[in-house]
C-alpha cells in the first residue's frame, strides 16, 4: 500500500471540510448547466452530403453559440485513454484529431472570435467554453472594464524557455502585433513572469485571486497602438490585503498585487480643477528610477472636492455577512467599529438599513434616518448582531436591494455596502448571476461597494468584479486605523460620484517615443474605439479622490520597436519600402497628449460624453529632480513589480524602492508613507 | 440532403451524471493536488467532465471512470502549467504514486467499501484531542494558523506541528481502513 503524501491529505482535509464529504452540489449544478448548453448545441439539424453518405455525429455550427470545438493533446507518455479532440466544422462534418500544444502557436486569433472570461481566444472548446463560466461562484479570471471583448494581452505557450526577457505574450489581437524578444534596455535575466508562489504549507489557500498579465511595451507609430486607453479605478483592496501579507509574514502572492491599486492607496497633493470639468489632469516626466535610459511618465487625474455640507442624501444599505467565520475579532467586531467612523458623518436626511445573511437572510434594522435617536438605534442593531451558522444561501443581496429601493433618493447616493469574509453565498450562485444582479442595479441607481475582512477565504476575485460591475469599490480593512481611512474618508468621497464612465486615453508622440509601457492597470484595459463609445461602462471617481497611472517610455532613436523581421520573399515590398509608406507624424513638441471623457453622475448610457485633452512636454530632467510624490508613487511601482518578479522592474531593487520612498515621505500627516517604508524594510530583510 | 434532428439519449445522460456525482469530490482533491488552487481545481474538473462528456461515446463503461477522468484532468493539468508558463511541482514518479493512490481509494469503493470521505470522518474522530482541536480550528473553522493558535492559546509554530502529526496520524488510519 502506498503512502498518502502530505499534499492529498491536506486536500482532503480541505474537500471535506467544505462540504463533509457530502456532495458540492454547486459544482455538479454548473456542471449540469454546461452538459445542457453542450446538449443543446448538439442537438442541431444536420445536414448529410449525400443519402449513400453515412452520417456522423455532425454539428451545425449556427445558430446556438457559433462553431464548437473540442480539443485536448495527447501526452506522448499518457495512454490513448487521454481526452481525444473532436472537431466540428460549420459544414457538419465530423473531424477527429490528435492537437500538440503546438497548435497554440501562432494559431490565428480572429478579432471576431469572443474571448473567454479569461480574454483568451485561442480555446475554443465547447460554446459553454467560449463564452465561458467559471465553473464555480469562486472563480473569476481577469475581469474587465469596459468592452466585453476587451482583453489583456494574451500568454503565449512556447515551447522553449525564453532566453533573454520576453516581451512576448503573443499574438495580442487587440493590442496590435506580438513581439519577439527584443530586450531593449531591459537586463537579461531568464523571464518568469508567474513564478510559481505556490502557498504550499500556508493556510491562506482559501484566498482567491485572478490571474493578472502585465501589460506589454506598445509601438505609437503602429496603427493598432498608437493609444493606450483604460477605464479608472479607485479601489484600494490589494494594498490593504499585501500589507497584511507582509505585516503577517506571509508569502506575497503577486496575482494578489494590483499595482495601480498599489499606487492610488496613498495620497498625492494634486491642484484641484479650476476649469469648467470637474476634473484636473497633471502629468510630470523624469528619468525611470528602475531603467535610467528610460522616462517614467505619472499621470494624475484630480477630482473636484466638494463641500461635506453640500454632499446629496444617502440611502444606505448594509449587507452583512454575520456568519460563523465572521466571529474573529478582525472580521465582525471589526465591522461593527468601522461603521460607527461612518455613522459619525451621517445625518437625519440620511437612512441606514441593515441586513444579515447567515443562514437565513433577515432585517437586522429597517430603514432608519440617522438622526441623534436613530443612531443610537443604529448602534444598537450593530451591537446586537452576533455571528454563527453557515453562510448558506438566501435572499441577502436581492433583500438588500429590495430595501435600497423602497428608500430610494432620487438624485443622492443609493448604495449597497457588502461587509464579507469570503464568498457570496447571498441568495444567487456564480459570479455571473451576482454580476448581471449588481450591474442591473447599478443601471437603475443603486451602486454596491464590499468591505472585505479577515483572510484565508477572501474572494478578491469575485469582490472585485462585482464592485466594478455594481459601480462601486472595493475595500479590503484589516485594522480599524484601516476601517476609520475607509469608511470615514474614502467611502464618503467616493459614494459622491462626481462623474461617471471615466476613461482615460494617452496618445504618445512616435517622433519621442520608440515605446511605452502602462504600469497596472492590466485588466482595465479598453479598445482604442472604446473611448468614444458612449455605451461602454468605465470607472468613477468621488469627490475629492484621485488616480494616479505611470508610463513607461523608451525614447526613440530611430529604429523602430520589436524584431526586424526581413520581408517574405512572395512580399511585393520590401522592409524599407514599407517603412517608408508609414504615416507621417508631426513634429510637436508634447510628449504626449492625456484625453479623458466622462459623463455627469445622473447621465444614462445613452448620453454624450464630455472629452477633453491635455498635452505634457518632456522637461528632461532625471528622477532624483522630482517631486516628493513621483518618486513616493515610483517607489510603490516598483514595489509591486518587484513583489511581482517582473522582469519590468529592470535595474529596480529593494534599496532603491526604500531610497524613492524615503525621499518622496514628505509631510506624511496620516503616516501612511512610513508605514509602507516599514514595510519595504520588512520584506526586502 | 436529408435533416435529421440528433440527440444524445437522456439515459447516457443519467448515467454520465450519476457517475460524475459519484466521482467528482475525489477528482477536485486530485485536481487540487496537481493546481495547488482550489479555483483553478474546479475549473480543471469542470472542463474534464464536459470533454469526457463530448467523447461519452468512445468510453467503455465497463472501464474505471475515475482512472479515465483522471487521465483527462491530467492533460487539462499540463496545458494550463503551458500557458500560464508555471513550472511542474510533480514529476512522473511522484504523479504516478498519486495515481495509484487515488486508483486504492476508487477500488475501495467499488468492493463494496465507505468513500474516503467516510473513512476520514472515521479516522478524525480517532484522532487525540490536541490534534483534533488543531485541525477544526484550521481546517473546518477556517481560520489561520496565527489566529487558530491565539484562539488555542498556543504558539504558531506549535499548531503547524500538530497539523502535520495529524496529517500524518490520518494517512496511517486511512490506509490501514482501506487495506482493511
Amino acid at each position: 500500500m502506498k503512502q498518502l503524501n502530505d499534499d492529498v491529505m491536506e486536500e482532503l482535509l480541505h474537500e471535506h471540510a467544505r462540504h463533509s464529504g457530502q456532495a458540492d452540489e454547486a459544482f455538479l449544478e454548473e456542471l449540469e448547466r454546461k452538459l445542457d448548453r453542450v446538449e443543446a448545441g448538439n442537438a442541431e439539424v444536420s445536414t448529410v452530403k449525400s443519402k449513400k453518405w453515412k452520417p456522423w455525429v455532425g454539428v451545425a455550427a449556427a445558430a446556438v453559440v457559433g462553431g464548437l470545438c473540442l480539443y485536448t493533446y495527447q501526452q506522448n507518455t499518457d495512454n490513448s485513454e487521454g481526452d481525444i479532440i473532436a472537431a466540428y466544422d460549420a459544414a457538419g462534418e465530423f473531424r477527429e484529431r490528435e492537437e500538440s500544444h503546438d497548435a497554440f502557436k501562432g494559431s490565428s486569433r480572429s478579432k471576431s472570435k469572443k474571448p473567454n472570461v479569461r480574454g483568451e481566444v485561442f480555446l475554443e472548446e465547447t460554446a459553454d467554453v467560449a463564452e465561458r463560466r467559471p465553473s464555480s461562484p469562486n472563480f473569476s479570471a481577469v475581469k474587465v472594464i469596459g468592452s466585453s471583448s476587451a482583453s489583456p494581452l494574451e500568454v503565449p505557450v512556447p515551447d522553449v524557455d525564453l532566453q533573454t526577457p520576453s516581451l512576448d505574450f503573443g499574438d495580442a489581437s487587440e493590442f496590435g502585433d506580438a513581439w519577439g524578444a527584443a530586450s531593449e534596455g531591459l537586463n537579461a535575466k531568464v523571464p518568469h513572469f508567474f513564478a510559481q508562489r505556490n502557498a504550499r504549507k500556508q493556510l491562506h489557500r482559501g484566498n482567491q485571486y485572478s490571474a493578472l498579465i502585465e501589460n506589454r511595451f506598445q509601438d505609437p507609430s503602429l496603427e493598432a497602438q498608437k493609444f493606450s486607453t483604460f477605464a479608472v479605478d479607485v479601489d484600494t483592496a490589494s494594498y490593504a490585503n499585501v500589507r497584511r501579507m507582509i505585516q503577517t509574514g506571509i508569502e506575497v502572492q503577486p496575482d494578489a498585487v494590483r499595482l495601480e491599486e498599489m499606487v492610488n492607496y496613498f495620497d498625492y497633493q494634486y491642484a484641484q480643477p479650476k476649469g469648467e470639468h470637474p476634473f484636473a489632469v497633471h502629468t510630470e516626466v523624469a528619468s525611470s528610477p528602475w531603467n535610467e535610459g528610460h522616462r517614467l511618465v505619472r499621470v494624475g487625474i484630480q477630482g473636484k472636492d466638494i463641500v461635506r455640507a453640500e454632499r446629496p442624501t444617502s440611502n444606505l444599505v448594509f449587507l452583512l455577512d454575520v456568519s460563523g467565520s465572521m466571529s474573529s475579532t478582525d472580521k465582525l467586531p471589526l465591522l461593527k467599529q468601522s461603521m460607527t467612523y461612518l455613522l459619525e458623518e451621517l445625518n437625519s436626511e440620511d437612512t441606514v438599513s441593515i441586513v444579515v445573511y447567515a443562514g437565513a437572510e433577515g432585517v437586522a434594522l429597517e430603514p432608519t434616518k440617522v438622526s441623534e435617536v436613530g443612531r443610537d438605534k443604529i448602534m444598537q442593531a450593530m451591537d446586537q448582531l452576533s455571528s454563527g451558522g453557515s453562510t448558506a444561501g438566501g435572499a441577502g443581496i436581492k433583500l438588500a436591494y429590495s430595501m435600497a429601493k423602497r428608500n430610494f433618493v432620487k438624485g443622492g447616493v443609493n448604495r449597497i455596502i457588502l461587509g464579507t469574509d469570503g464568498d457570496f453565498n447571498v441568495g444567487t450562485t456564480g459570479t455571473d448571476e451576482l454580476t448581471k444582479l449588481v450591474k442591473e442595479e447599478a443601471k437603475a441607481g443603486t451602486y454596491l461597494s464590499v468591505l472585505g475582512f479577515g483572510q484565508g477565504n477572501l474572494n478578491d476575485a469575485m469582490m472585485e468584479s462585482i464592485t466594478n460591475s455594481g459601480n462601486g469599490n472595493y475595500y479590503y480593512i484589516d485594522s480599524i486605523k484601516e476601517g476609520r481611512k475607509v469608511l470615514l474618508e474614502d467611502m464618503m468621497g467616493t459614494m459622491v460620484t462626481i462623474a461617471k464612465d471615466v476613461k482615460v486615453q494617452v496618445a504618445f508622440n512616435p517622433k519621442q517615443v520608440k515605446a511605452y509601457r502602462l504600469l497596472g492597470y492590466a485588466n482595465r484595459m479598453l479598445k482604442a474605439e472604446d473611448f468614444r463609445n458612449k455605451k461602454i461602462d468605465a470607472g468613477e471617481i468621488g469627490a475629492g479622490h484621485s488616480v494616479t497611472a505611470f508610463y513607461e517610455v523608451i525614447p526613440a532613436d530611430g529604429s523602430p520597436y520589436g524584431p526586424q523581421i526581413d520581408p517574405s520573399p512572395f512580399e511585393k515590398k520590401s522592409a524599407e519600402v514599407k517603412r517608408s509608406e508609414a504615416p507621417e507624424f508631426k513634429d510637436m513638441e508634447e510628449l504626449l497628449f492625456v484625453k479623458l471623457a466622462y459623463k455627469q453622475p445622473e447621465a444614462t448610457v445613452n448620453d454624450e460624453s464630455t472629452y477633453f485633452q491635455v498635452g505634457t512636454k518632456d522637461s528632461g530632467r532625471g528622477w532624483q529632480e522630482s517631486s516628493e510624490d513621483f518618486k513616493f508613487a515610483s517607489s510603490v511601482a516598483l514595489s509591486s513589480m518587484l513583489l511581482r518578479d517582473s522582469e519590468h522592474a529592470g535595474g529596480g531593487s529593494w534599496e532603491l524602492a526604500r531610497q524613492l520612498a524615503n525621499e518622496g515621505k514628505g509631510h506624511d500627516g496620516k503616516a501612511q508613507r512610513q508605514e509602507f517604508i516599514q514595510l519595504i524594510e520588512r520584506v526586502s530583510n | 440532403m436529408t435533416a435529421e434532428v440528433i440527440k444524445k439519449p437522456k439515459n447516457r445522460r443519467e448515467q454520465f451524471s450519476a457517475l460524475a456525482r459519484e466521482h467528482h469530490l475525489d477528482l477536485l482533491v486530485y485536481a487540487r493536488v496537481l493546481s495547488k488552487q482550489e479555483h483553478v481545481s474546479r475549473d480543471l474538473v469542470q472542463e474534464s467532465f464536459v470533454a469526457a462528456w463530448n467523447n461519452w461515446d468512445k468510453f467503455d463503461v465497463t472501464r474505471d471512470f475515475g482512472s479515465w477522468m483522471r487521465g483527462i484532468i491530467r492533460n487539462k493539468w499540463r496545458e494550463w502549467i503551458r500557458r500560464e508558463k508555471r513550472t511542474v511541482s510533480m514529476d512522473e514518479e511522484t504523479l504516478e504514486a498519486l495515481e495509484l493512490e487515488m486508483a486504492e481509494w476508487q477500488s475501495h469503493r467499488q468492493d463494496g467499501g465507505p468513500s474516503v470521505f467516510i473513512q476520514l470522518e472515521s479516522c478524525l474522530k480517532q484522532l487525540p484531542e490536541a490534534l483534533n482541536r488543531a485541525v477544526k480550528e484550521c481546517y473546518y473553522g477556517g481560520f489561520a494558523t496565527e489566529e487558530a493558535a491565539q484562539r488555542l492559546g498556543l504558539n504558531g509554530a506549535t499548531v503547524r506541528k500538530r497539523l502535520e502529526r495529524a496529517r500524518g496520524a490520518l494517512k496511517q488510519c486511512l490506509e490501514n481502513g482501506v487495506n482493511a
